[in-house]
């Protein structure tokens, strides 16, 4: 469907809800049309595709809020689900500080769409898919693809409201996952993964020449992995680890809903010196051709970019209209109300990025007496009291002087908070991640190291 | 809707399978007095498999006309024939089996439904209200409440012909609580196939309210244990976590065929005779367990898989191609998210047996120890190597339960963990009805079993 097409649907729908009672309405759809061709087993699996468009209907009646969604495009089906969104407004208590927000102009992000991306067919994904196994399996007979896909899509978003927003964006988006481990006789290494998440078909033939070298690399080295020791010491952070176990608990303790409702350990804290100088974070979806980019947030409003932590310095929470009254913040939102088109809006972080160090990565290795080289971490962090424990998953055991020596049953303990204030070195290179993250290497002080 | 599957899948030649799949959920949210969210979200459609050439191809369509179905059968004909050239292997005859026909309808889905929105959200507002009036120490207070209405109809080319109907209502409540500059929370939840009454039959919302105030609180000041190799008394809830986690997902057939560590293992003893471990779409010992369903996506009965019996590794958990592939029967585990998602094998209900002991004979047993409730997620390993959060966290001292601990996790290789089981306790509890299950996409799954008894390996702070 066309933005102009789905934009259209969204207005009908915004006037229907007028119609049937509501004081105020938004309305944000996505169509997506989508080819994947799966690996199971070493072997390509199911091929499928997929198109379909979605409906989120927000309404507002006597100072409440009821939201409701479906992916059925017919009046019936709209008139519905606004029923249904105004049934839970009328058994919602009223909050004074959720509205519908205000329109304003949002500017396109470049390099978000691909025409050729948009039409490659579900044969061509097929022959994608098989070359990323066959590549996989000339690399290494030892390793085992469990699972995995390719798939490409092209997706459209659009929102309007009764307060005159409306505004529409059209992306692509081409991903490959490989998942799985390496088997040599009786021996059975970790399962890992390697993935590629890109927005224009270049990109995507030139990732898919990559993965398969960086996903064998991150299967093999456990097959030899033996006990570690116990200790406290260094913790230093793979870019994969530093994106799934520093930066989510981070984004959370930012999300001014935890600041609000007591949950945050940053809460008041603006301005404080909590970590170490060298961490800077910055929140930007402008960047041109990233599948986290986009030019507005879930409520329409422009995306701009936020600095939220500045030399070990929190600098500002993240916001949606809604907890920026609630927090009586002058300039409103910082455009981060986050979600799809079948959740109301939330918030969330959009690509997050962190300052790069000075160190090389044998220099960051190198220093260390005694520390674990994580690549992957199995276990719990809880972002309301920091504390982590959990696995070290495909991770290296670092003694100076020594080559670093795959470990396995090692567990590793402490508070991310306390850590983040003891950043002893941080990579000189800067990796994206998942599409939306892009971080270097981390070298952290104190970590407790329990091994079997 | 029966009537129009079972017509197209008859003019359809070669291998079809048609699934209708309407889901709704309703869900209201409540943080620190404010219903942060209060919704309803409605997917339905078709989702079309097809076997052409050796190939599966998939697709699906929300519109659920003649027209759009066969458009939709034609895109996955198309799809197994693109990537059919790329294959390996085909994808064998798929194995035969008696296919379900007929009517699945749980009461509990129109009970539930008919229950009015207002009852449901008052709750969710005032279990809210009841977390923070429990302590003057907890500073924030969650709710949330969630019903998932199911309606299926399969039909297969080769005879599934099969409607079904049921609901999982879930419940939780979280506590923050705070001193001194330092946050603790803690949560309670349940989740059942079942109505109303089913889902607080084992606690009422206010017991389990008050019990994660005074957990969150509890946590405040709590020490870290030193770690390492120790007796723990696993409860209901990290049995389950184990059972689920640490063993099903390595019987799963399509891991076992990549590598898993169970792959050519079937007969040998991985466990102490003490621990029999099943998979099941039944409700075994006790009712509404969260991953029940009496018909799996491809239209076979959902039964019971002996897994582990007394010891010995008996079955894997199969769908009806990797039943053919291994000679045996379908198990009834393949599963599909909602109607756009492909079937894959997943686990329902599992648990490991209850034994003879009592939990009172256990924790006599034990002169340092630890007794480990409350699961805080868990991952497993293609080794078998485990990881689960532990909420709750008690020494055990000369047979005596003593303080809590906090930052608890607990690891070890399952099927030497298996092997250590020196107790298992008559009481028996489904306790994860509140967990979705992933594997690329969710699952509602239970598990649970037994208090067991066992050595595993501690996450803890050293000096």
């Amino acid at each position: 469907m066309s933005p102009d097409g789905l934009l259209g649907l969204c207005r009908e729908s915004v006037a229907r809800a007028a119609k049937l009672g509501a004081d105020q309405a938004e309305v944000c759809a996505s169509s997506v049309h989508e080819s994947k061709v799966n690996l199971e087993s070493d072997d390509l699996g199911t091929a499928q595709t997929h198109q379909e468009e979605n409906f989120g209907i927000r309404v507002r009646r006597a100072g409440s809020t009821g939201f409701s969604a479906t992916n059925d495009a017919s009046p019936a089906a709209i008139d519905e689900a606004i029923e249904a969104a105004l049934a839970l407004a009328r058994v919602t208590p009223p909050d004074p500080h959720d509205a519908i927000a205000e329109p304003e102009p949002a500017s396109a992000v470049e390099g978000l769409y691909d025409a050729a991306l948009a039409e490659l067919d579900v044969a061509s994904v097929g022959r994608l898919c098989g070359e990323l196994a066959a590549r996989v399996r000339a690399i290494d007979p030892r390793v085992r693809l469990d699972s995995g896909w390719v798939s490409v899509g092209s997706s459209v978003s659009a929102l309007a409201s009764s307060t005159g927003s409306e505004v529409s964006e059209r992306a692509t988006d081409a991903q490959a996952l490989l998942f799985g481990m390496a088997v040599d006789g009786d021996k059975v290494g970790s399962f890992d993964h390697e993935a590629a998440d890109v927005c224009s078909l270049r990109e995507f033939e030139a990732e898919l020449k990559l993965v398969p070298e960086r996903f064998v690399t991150r299967v093999l080295s456990p097959l030899e992995a033996g006990p570690g020791r116990t200790f406290c010491g260094s913790l230093v952070l793979s870019a994969e680890a530093v994106a799934e176990f520093v930066l989510p608990a981070l984004s959370d303790a930012l999300s001014a809903q935890s600041v609000r409702t007591g949950s945050s350990l940053l809460a008041g804290k603006l301005g404080e010196r909590l970590f170490s100088e060298g961490l800077t974070l910055v929140d930007d979806a402008g960047l041109p051709g990233r599948p986290g980019s986009s030019a507005f947030d879930r409520e329409g409003l422009a995306h701009q970019r936020l600095v939220l932590i500045d030399a070990g310095r929190p600098r500002e929470y993240l916001y949606n209209s809604r907890e920026a009254r609630a927090a009586e913040r002058a300039v409103g939102s910082t455009r981060h109300a986050a979600g799809g088109a079948r959740t109301p809006p939330g918030i969330g972080p959009t690509n997050l990025l962190l300052a790069a160090g000075e160190l090389e990565r044998d220099a960051l290795l190198g220093e260390v007496a005694e520390g674990v080289l994580l690549q992957r971490f199995s276990g719990n962090t809880d972002s309301v009291s920091g504390d982590f424990s959990g696995v070290a998953k495909g991770s290296f055991l670092l003694s100076r002087g020594e080559p670093p020596r795959p470990i396995t049953e090692t567990l590793l303990s402490g508070n991310l908070f306390e850590l983040l204030a003891q950043i002893s070195g941080i990579g000189r290179e800067l990796r994206w991640i998942d599409g939306s993250v892009c971080v270097p290497m981390l070298r952290l002080e104190g970590v407790s190291v329990t091994s079997n | 809707m029966r009537n129009l599957l079972r017509d197209l899948v008859r003019e359809s030649p070669g291998y079809v399978e048609l699934r209708y799949h309407d889901r709704h959920t309703n869900s209201v949210s409540v943080e620190q007095g404010r219903v942060e969210g209060a919704q309803k979200n409605q997917r339905r459609g078709v989702g079309v498999r097809v076997l052409e050439r050796g190939t599966f191809g998939f697709g699906s369509t929300s519109r659920v006309d003649a027209g759009s179905i066969r458009a939709a059968i034609e895109r996955a004909r198309a799809a197994a024939r693109g990537a059919s050239a790329y294959r390996r292997e085909a994808v064998p005859e798929l194995a035969p089996v008696e296919l379900a026909r007929g009517s699945f309808t749980d009461p509990a889905f129109e009970a539930l439904a008919e229950k009015p929105l207002e009852e449901k959200v008052g709750l969710a507002l005032e279990m809210e209200q009841v977390v923070r009036a429990s302590s003057a120490s907890v500073q924030s207070g969650q709710c949330r409440y969630t019903e998932i209405f199911e309606e299926k109809v399969i039909a297969t080319s080769d005879g599934a012909d099969a409607e079904i109907r049921l609901v999982r209502p879930e419940f939780r409540v979280g506590a923050v609580a705070e001193r001194d500059g330092e946050l603790q929370r803690a949560s309670e939840s349940i989740g059942v196939t079942g109505d109303w009454e089913c889902l607080f039959e084992r606690a009422k919302p206010e017991q389990l309210a008050e019990r994660a105030s005074r957990t969150a609180v509890d946590l405040l000041g709590a020490g870290y244990p030193e770690g390492g190799r120790a007796t723990v008394i696993l409860a209901p809830a990290l049995v389950g976590l184990l059972a689920h986690e640490a063993i099903g997902h390595t019987v799963e057939a399509d891991f076992v065929r990549s590598g898993s560590v169970a792959q050519g293992k079937l007969g040998d003893r991985v466990a102490s005779d003490l621990v029999t471990l099943v998979d099941s779409g039944v409700s075994e010992f006790a009712d509404g367990a969260g991953g029940t369903l009496p018909v799996d996506d491809e239209g076979v009965p959902a039964g019971r898989t002996t897994i582990i019996r007394n010891g010995f590794l008996r079955s894997y958990l199969h769908n009806r191609e990797s039943a053919a592939r291994f000679g045996v029967a379908p198990t009834g585990n393949a599963r599909a998210w909602e109607f756009s998602d492909q079937p894959l094998i997943r686990m329902r209900n599992t648990y490991i047996e209850p034994g003879e002991a009592t939990l009172e004979e256990m924790i006599a047993g034990v002169s340092d120890g630890y007794l480990l409730e409350g699961p805080q997620g868990g991952q497993a390993d293609a080794t078998g190597e485990f990881m689960f959060g532990v909420q709750e966290a008690r020494r055990i001292r000369n047979g005596r339960v003593a303080e809590l601990v906090r930052g608890v996790t607990i690891s070890g290789i399952a099927f030497d963990v298996l092997q250590t089981v020196d107790a298992v306790s008559r009481e028996f509890r489904w306790d994860l009805g509140s967990g979705y299950c992933g594997k690329f996409q969710p699952a509602k799954v239970d598990a649970g079993g037994p208090y067991l008894r066992c050595r595993a390996v501690l996450g803890g702070r050293q000096s």
